[in-house]
């Protein structure tokens, strides 16, 4: 059991082990192609209002 | 993301706006958008150059996906708030709705939701962590 709860906590410590940018940091400005297959920079997408970006796993 | 969809016009109403990325394919993304009637843009990092650049990549599954995360950004790109998700315990779209209402820049322990893990997820997090364990081939 202890074997148990231990590798749990090691696997829950290092899941979604990221160096993603936090709160004051200036994001990288990216060109991606959005649905329709127009190309858009995020810097564009930020233009004229705060956006929530929403990573997803996919759509499979 | 049918949870945003849900949770758009609140959004909207708090001044900001919303954009889903996944590394899929614009046709599946476009499929996946009309499928769920969501109002706003999905972006195709296919390349994996946005979830490299902000940290999300996830190059154990599939090829490489996004870690599921929120990220809020200001005019000039400054990130106002991040949040990567963990197995069991997620920020909700409410509380994101909320904070962009109210202008605080972080959510407290209590608006991130607990969550149940699918026995898919812990299945996926054992996968990753003895694929982070194994020494490169």
């Amino acid at each position: 059991m202890n074997a148990f709860v231990g590798s749990w906590v090691r696997i829950t410590a290092m899941e979604n082990t990221t160096n993603a940018p936090g709160r004051g940091d200036t994001a990288r400005d990216v060109q991606v192609l959005d649905s329709t297959g127009a190309l858009q920079t995020i810097s564009s997408l930020v233009a004229d209002s705060p956006r929530v970006f929403v990573f997803y796993r996919g759509y499979w | 993301m049918a949870e945003y969809r849900d949770h758009y016009f609140e959004i909207h109403a708090a001044g900001a706006d919303v954009a889903g990325v996944s590394v899929d394919a614009p046709e599946d993304s476009e499929n996946f958008r009309q499928a769920l009637k969501l109002p706003f843009p999905l972006l195709c990092d296919t390349r994996r150059e946005l979830v490299a650049a902000w940290g999300v990549f996830n190059e154990k599954e599939r090829g490489g996906i996004a870690i599921p995360s929120v990220f809020i950004l200001d005019r000039g790109l400054r990130l106002r708030f991040s949040s990567v998700d963990r197995m069991g315990a997620r920020v909700t779209p409410s509380a994101i709705a909320e904070m962009l209402r109210s202008g605080a820049e972080a959510v407290t322990a209590r608006d991130r939701r607990r969550v149940i893990p699918h026995p898919k997820d812990w299945l996926r997090a054992l996968r990753n962590y003895r694929g982070a364990r194994s020494p490169a081939r």
